[in-house]
């Protein structure tokens, strides 16, 4: 089960050679709309980078971006949601 | 709520010994913007240059543009709850600087994009090449972490923009915008036989470079919300947002959101415009789920018959829309989706990350992928190594000569999902 989306919020972030993705735990059973924005998630990432390339030259601020996008989303799961949600 | 937007036209910028608008030309004395943007100590540096219509000048990397505004008459001056004192925004008069712009430049990560180039076929893409801009280049002190550093940027654009504005206070204007809705319940009594529809804005809400405000409060800490929209007419949204050039929402484009405009222009006549709903788009899908349902719900509270949905961004935020467009057009609430696409070079492949068959409504503002010929500039305001990120991403080109091929993602406001942008749809 996903907990963040695996995609960023623009094209841009699409060259980030980092992306950092939370998924839950309790895997008890297949959850379909998790699946189906895995599935085109890893579409439209194949679509675009057949193009492009992932812009190592800026590797530590995507990593800078990367891990406040990450903690912005863990502060917002621990403020906003209950143990068995996730 | 009433609200006029007087508009003062400026016909040129220059430097000055006083700040002042005669004649449509707007005269700003450099150092004493410069003295007063230094008044934060968390500001080092600050440059400022004018970039006028026509101009071999590109300005790169952008982070904000805003339009320079005086409230002359009710309350809340400036962006109250980002630069100045909480007030209610939506009533009064505001004198406009219509036709300058302050944007501001500001090198936040290294691989941020955001052209503007005022002549020749880059400028043919971007609705800021038609704007006097008056161009800010923030360099902050040393050892800032990186969000105090992004906040010092987006405050200081706001406050050289009201700096700025305070040169048209006495000026009359040369034209005058009235905007003016009563409660829900007047509206409907007057308008009974037109169908309500609602605004729904969504506005990326994920971390650092991604965030929208309200009142100066982050949108990822809100619930979805409704606001008259004259309250964003007036300043009460900004952007924080500069990763996404070509469809993140300006400041400006919050001041001057053609959707809202468009559906003012149509107020009374086809519809009864319900107001505007803004929506966080969050990075978890218990997030997304939460904004959608709740959204939602919030039109359906209102009894909108119609609603209008526009997206900020490109990946995540599209689940956010199709869920939104899935919800309403299931509660038999007709929705129309105002979006950019993803859809490659030549335009062919699947526009959006996520489709519904319940999306049947959908207005395109252009293709974030369509690649642009940029010729090299006379001078170039910012950071010239910023051009070489652009080119550098992708097997495109940076030419010995200067020359540069880029997708119009990298063009600020170029592919605008809420309309303010120069790219339109021909029927065929």
């Amino acid at each position: 089960m996903l907990v963040s989306h695996p995609l960023g919020a623009s094209i841009r972030m699409l060259f980030s050679p980092y992306r950092s993705i939370i998924v839950g735990e309790k895997v008890e059973e297949i959850d379909v709309f998790s699946v189906e924005i895995i599935e085109n998630s890893i579409i439209s990432y194949k679509k675009h980078m057949e193009v492009r390339n992932a812009d190592w030259d800026n590797k530590e601020d995507y990593q800078l971006i990367d891990n406040e996008l990450l903690e912005s989303t863990l502060k917002s799961l621990n403020s906003n949601s209950c143990e068995s949600c996730i | 709520m009433k609200l006029e937007l007087r508009r003062i036209h400026i016909k040129d910028i220059q430097f000055g010994d006083k700040l002042a608008v005669e004649n449509g030309v707007l005269t700003v004395n450099k150092e004493d913007l410069i003295e007063k943007l230094k008044e934060d100590e968390r500001i080092k540096d600050i440059k400022v240059d004018i970039a006028r219509p026509g101009e071999k000048v590109r300005i790169i990397p952008v982070k904000d543009v805003i339009e320079p505004r005086v409230k002359i008459e009710g309350a809340g001056n400036g962006f109250p709850g980002a630069s100045t004192k909480i007030a209610q925004l939506g009533d009064g008069k505001v004198n406009v600087l219509y036709g300058a712009a302050v944007v501001t430049v500001g090198d936040i990560v290294g691989f941020q994009e955001g052209v503007v180039d005022m002549w020749g076929e880059g400028a043919k893409w971007t609705p800021f090449s038609k704007t006097y801009n008056l161009v800010v280049d923030i360099t902050p002190v040393e050892g800032l972490d990186p969000h105090t550093h992004e906040a010092t940027v987006r405050l200081a654009g706001l406050k050289a923009a009201e700096f700025i504005g305070e040169a048209g206070r006495k000026v009359e204007p040369d034209e005058v915008l009235t905007y003016e809705m009563e409660s829900n319940a007047l509206e409907t009594k007057k308008y009974p036989d037109l169908p309500k529809v609602l605004y729904v804005e969504m506005l990326i809400s994920q971390g650092l470079l991604h965030d929208g405000y309200i009142y100066g409060v982050n949108s990822q800490l809100i619930l979805p919300t409704l606001i008259h929209p004259n309250e964003e007419l007036d300043g009460a949204v900004i952007s924080g947002n500069c990763v996404a050039a070509c469809d993140k929402i300006t400041t400006y484009q919050h001041q001057n959101n053609s959707v809202i405009l468009d559906l003012y222009a149509q107020h009374g006549k086809t519809i009864n415009f319900l107001g505007v709903i803004l929506t966080p788009e969050l990075t978890t899908l218990e997030g997304k789920f939460r904004t959608c349902d709740y959204t939602a719900k919030l039109c359906k509270t209102l009894g909108a018959d119609g609603v209008i949905v526009s997206e900020e961004g490109y990946g995540n935020p599209d689940s956010d829309l199709v869920m939104i467009c899935k919800r309403l057009e299931n509660a038999g609430i007709k929705t129309a989706l105002i979006t950019d696409e993803c859809s490659g070079r030549d335009g062919m492949s699947q526009p959006l990350t996520d489709t519904a068959s319940e999306a049947v409504a959908v207005v395109s503002t252009g293709n974030v992928s369509h690649v642009v010929t940029l010729p090299p500039a006379d001078k170039v305001i910012g950071n010239a190594e910023s051009i070489a990120t652009l080119a550098g991403g992708w097997d495109g080109a940076l030419l010995e000569d200067g020359t540069l091929m880029c997708e119009l993602n990298a063009v600020i406001g170029a592919t605008s999902e809420i309309g303010y942008h120069n790219c339109t749809v021909k029927l065929y």
